[in-house]
């Protein structure tokens, strides 16, 4: 076998292996998406079909029924997500590079956000909501987004971290021999180089705020009411609407799925950036 | 140039899902916290009446907030803490007003007031006990019952007709039931039941101990830790005697009438008369397993039948409900009811109270029924159960033998459930959960006197 | 000297407003609730009760059980997830046609949450007419997968589809930051490609690999919505995981003091190994 041949085989196992774990990953969103295209009565059908008449009646339901308003929620879930990411990054990569090459104060704000990552949150459920009830920032999506923050921000301020602490030193020394001060390593040095770290993590914050389900919850009523929050009013009181509930995962997943898929070019593109600098 | 095809999709599909602005407008709008669901549809289609019909008379909207099942309540807890004027009605059931009571208005002095009654409701014309589900032990009125539902025994009319006329089946059944609870029983009609023949029927229904058996299983019984999963077990245990509190409002549930409900439940997972993954299912898994023709009955709430037995569910014409079996006591059917009360913080509290009157009229009630929603007048049930044959069965059951939790139940219903359910999935023993179980609640009860 | 303290403050300053705005209040409210016997009936009133409510959580048998349920559930799945994790990330690292969109399928179990997931998983998972329960049925014999027997793997299961990709997306971001060179003199010196994710790769990343290692950990020892919307923490309490305890114990039983209690010991009893791990790994050899 030549080595173009030898390579070329490569890719095609890499790829089948590739699908096939596709396959199993998300073989929950699979069996949903099939699930949001079955009428109730071949949900329930034993046992369970794979080829059926697809019906569209449960995205009509998820899209037009009576007071809910699935566009909206699924445009609050966007920016809200957007937002809080944004934020989250914007405080922790500071905060991090202080921590890992500065120590001191450091340790403290790092033991304090790592309280909040471990307190199960629902135990700040009354007091969160005894605030923004008196700044009347209740059913806005500001509060929901300093929220989000807060919950986003443990786990990006110790993967920040990690990255950091990753990078070789020599590159930020050569830029301080060069003359430029801590602000100008940070965004002109460190920033180019921490991309594939931004990358993922602005994907897994945006992730951690779309799929924020209690506080989201708690504080919206009708105006800042999120995707994942109106998806739940499909779980009702007895049953649960299997077939709109689907439907409107599927909805959801279509926004999400576009942001990680554009976010995620960052990853490989750091992977030039890293290269030149390391 | 990908990329820009790419960012011009985002900003196309932003568009298209950005809202349109709401239209203003100067009248107020009471808000009621409600549950979604079929509950909600109901509810939409009374509040679309009120708001094109009778807003204008009464000087104000409604509309409703909604809130999944699991958190619906820990919400209305944030808001009671906060003493939020956001709402002006507070959703509560029948079984929780123990817990929340103290934060909502007294309705009757508003009911008296003809200023704001204009209607003249009263609460004659809901059935009693649905009324008193929202008086508080010392007799205050609190809310207006919306949507009732109870439990039934579902059966396969089929299956049973069959048993009922088949020799063959009978002898196999004598067997079987003499073999497996060393009886001897004859089968009967579902309505004639005692828990025995319950279990009997059961043993002949699975597959397991009568290969003959047309379903899996004999019975779905409901096993997941929840609140309702022991309200279905509270009719077993209301037959052989026994009561979640005793005449003076005590705790009791060590006693022998709850070890011989427990073993009821515990037969029916234990020998595989459910099936297997029924100790984590409820009333969304009932449903399936019904419909898939798995099971010949079970004990389920009265909200599965227009699912089980819709048009184009396989099973059809083959379903038919009674009370649930009887003990030495006799039949008992659990109902409670959702409803609505006037939260003690709202600003609005004489248009809630005004809205809240309204819902007590036939007219409201009505329009709730023809939505789908249950609403507990005994007029309307009875009238709209040509269209809806379950809203006949109920009035019927609930007649001969219905019964409900006091208002105090929700406050140790979710130790109820946990330990019950931990004694009839055989985690732990029935003396250690039932003493434990009494130890707890009582202890419990103690903090909300 | 001092200037470098100075910018060292300065960079944390951002986020320590933050957190003081919004964290601070939460949490001084939470630690004296958790002082108080205060339920919704009392909330406006409540009583001081002292240490009482920590006292009673340490002393109920059920607090251990489901701390050592959820020991194990972490520490299994947490295995299964990093390896799992690091060997796809791996892959891909060799390019191949349809990347981009690979990446982001390998991601798409993460944006559904969890609570809407666990509730469709009753569905899939449904001994009658579940999908997933069905296709699986040739592995496990039955479909009664969240039985008595299975419901423990299936929970594992259920996890590692949607936390796993967390993994991934971590050691493939960490991975594209390793120097080519290192790896090409890697080959040079004979090893083969497992040798080098062992030898080069992961000692590269060793910090975020760390990190990973530990939210991972921390996220399966906390888990709640999932189990919560699949088993509620049953049969009983087989499945009771620490969250969902506290869960059950506190709130559904309106219990605010006990909430607070639960929520402050929980997260103390955590603190000291988590900061440990992570000053292990940010004073590491650097």
């Amino acid at each position: 076998m030549s080595r173009k041949q030898k390579k070329r085989l490569g890719t095609i196992l890499t790829v089948v292996a590739v699908i096939i774990l596709i396959l199993v990953l998300d073989i929950g969103l699979i069996t949903n998406l099939l699930t949001a295209f079955k009428s109730p009565f071949t949900i329930s059908s034993s046992p369970p079909k794979w080829i059926f008449k697809p019906t569209l009646d449960n995205f009509r339901n998820v899209l037009g029924k009576g007071s809910f308003d699935f566009r909206l929620y699924l445009w609050n879930s966007f920016v809200i997500a957007v937002i809080s990411s944004a934020i989250a990054i914007a405080l922790t990569i500071p905060a991090a590079y202080s921590i890992v090459r500065y120590h001191g104060l450091g340790d403290l704000i790092l033991g304090s956000t790592m309280l909040l990552r471990l307190a199960p949150a629902l135990a700040f459920a009354i007091p969160v909501f005894l605030i923004f009830n008196r700044f009347k920032l209740l059913d806005t999506k500001i509060a929901i987004i300093f929220m989000h923050t807060l919950f986003i921000t443990p786990t990006s301020l110790l993967l920040f971290i990690g990255y950091i602490q990753d990078l070789p030193l020599e590159i930020e020394e050569a830029a301080a021999i060069d003359g430029a001060n801590t602000l100008q390593i940070l965004s002109r040095v460190l920033i180019p180089v921490l991309l594939p770290g931004i990358g993922s993590t602005a994907i897994l914050g945006f992730i951690t705020s779309w799929n924020e389900y209690l506080f989201s919850g708690i504080l919206a009523f009708k105006k800042s009411i999120t995707a994942t929050v109106g998806t739940s009013f499909f779980i009702t009181s007895y049953a649960v609407e299997w077939g709109n509930m689907a439907a409107a995962i599927t909805l959801s997943t279509i926004p999400t799925a576009l942001f990680i898929f554009i976010a995620q070019k960052s990853l490989v593109k750091g992977m030039t950036a890293g290269s030149v600098k390391g | 140039m990908k990329k820009v095809l790419v960012a011009l999709i985002i900003v196309a599909m932003m568009l298209c899902i950005a809202p349109s602005a709401f239209a203003a407008d100067d009248m107020y709008t009471v808000r009621m916290v409600y549950w979604p669901g079929p509950e909600s549809d109901a509810m939409d289609v009374v509040l679309n009446y009120w708001n094109e019909n009778k807003a204008e008379e009464a000087g104000f909207y409604v509309e409703q907030e909604l809130f999944g099942r699991d958190n619906i309540m820990l919400k209305e807890e944030a808001l009671m803490a906060a003493k939020s004027s956001d709402v002006d009605l507070f959703f509560t059931a029948s079984r929780w007003l123990g817990k929340y009571w103290m934060h909502m208005e007294p309705l009757q002095p508003y009911l008296d007031n003809p200023e704001i009654n204009i209607y003249g409701a009263d609460t004659e014309g809901r059935i009693p006990a649905t009324v008193d589900g929202f008086r508080w032990l010392d007799g205050t009125l609190y809310g207006v019952p919306m949507d009732l539902s109870n439990h039934f025994l579902y059966y396969r009319s089929d299956l049973i007709d069959e048993l009922l006329s088949n020799e063959e089946w009978q002898a196999t059944y004598k067997k079987i039931a003499m073999e497996q609870l060393g009886k001897e029983l004859e089968p009967k009609d579902p309505a004639d039941w005692t828990w025995d023949d319950y279990l009997a029927a059961s043993f002949f229904f699975t597959k397991a101990y009568n290969p003959d058996s047309p379903t899996e299983y004999g019975n779905f019984t409901h096993g997941k830790v929840m609140g309702p999963t022991a309200f279905l077990w509270t009719n077993c245990y209301w037959s052989f005697g026994g009561d979640w509190f005793d005449a003076d409002g005590n705790v009791a549930f060590d006693n022998d009438a709850a070890r011989q409900a427990l073993a009821v439940w515990k037969t029916s997972f234990e020998k595989g008369l459910t099936p297997e993954s029924s100790v984590n299912g409820e009333f969304a898994e009932d449903n399936e397993a019904m419909i898939a023709g798995q099971c010949a009955m079970t004990v389920h709430w009265n909200a599965g039948y227009a699912t089980i037995d819709a048009e184009d569910s396989p099973v059809h014409g083959k379903i038919k409900v009674c009370a649930p079996p009887a003990g030495p006591e006799g039949h008992f059917a659990y109902n409670h009811t959702l409803g609505v009360g006037i939260s003690k913080y709202s600003e609005h509290k004489e248009e809630a109270a005004r809205w809240a009157a309204w819902l007590y009229t036939d007219e409201a009630a009505k329009l709730y029924a023809e939505a789908g929603g249950i609403a507990p007048s005994k007029a309307v049930l009875e009238e709209m159960s040509d269209q809806f044959p379950v809203y006949g069965y109920m009035v019927d059951v609930l007649n001969d033998c219905g019964k409900n939790l006091p208002p105090t139940a929700g406050i140790i219903e979710d130790m109820a459930c946990g330990l019950l359910a931990d004694a009839w999935n055989g985690v732990i023993d029935f003396d250690t959960a039932l003493s434990q179980l009494q130890a707890e609640a009582t202890e419990e009860m103690s903090y909300w006197q | 000297m001092k200037k470098k303290k100075i910018v060292g403050i300065l960079l944390l300053l951002p986020l320590t407003i933050w957190l003081v705005a919004f964290a601070l209040y939460p949490i001084l409210y939470g630690l004296r609730l958790s002082l108080f016997n205060a339920r919704i009936n009392n909330i406006d009133n409540p009583t001081f009760i002292g240490l009482q409510n920590y006292v009673k959580l340490f002393s109920n048998s059920e607090f251990g059980q489901s701390l050592l349920w959820s020991l194990k559930f972490a520490v299994i799945c947490t295995l299964i997830q990093m390896v799992l994790g690091i060997l796809i990330a791996w892959l891909f690292q060799r390019s191949f046609p349809g990347k981009g969109l690979a990446t982001t399928l390998i991601l798409m179990p993460m944006v559904v949450a969890p609570f809407l997931m666990g509730t469709m998983f009753r569905l899939l998972f449904n001994e009658s007419v579940g999908p997933i329960a069905y296709l699986l049925s040739g592995l496990t014999g039955t479909t009664a997968l969240l039985g008595m027997a299975w419901v423990n793997p299936t929970i594992i299961g259920a996890d590692t589809i949607n936390r796993m990709p967390f993994v991934f997306i971590n050691m493939y971001s960490a991975m594209q930051g390793v120097p080519q060179e290192l790896l090409e003199a890697a080959t040079m010196d004979g090893a083969n490609a497992f040798q080098k994710l062992i030898h080069v790769t992961i000692p590269t990343i060793s910090s975020i690999f760390g990190i990973t290692f530990l939210e991972k950990l921390l996220q399966s020892f906390l888990i709640f919505e999932l189990i919560f919307a699949m088993t509620a923490g049953g049969p009983g309490t087989f499945t009771q995981s620490v969250s969902i305890f506290i869960y059950r114990r506190a709130f559904q039983r309106s219990d605010y003091g006990m909430a607070c209690a639960a929520s402050f010991a929980l997260a103390l009893i955590l603190l000291v190994p988590s900061l440990y791990l992570v000053r292990r790994n940010t004073k590491g050899d650097k």
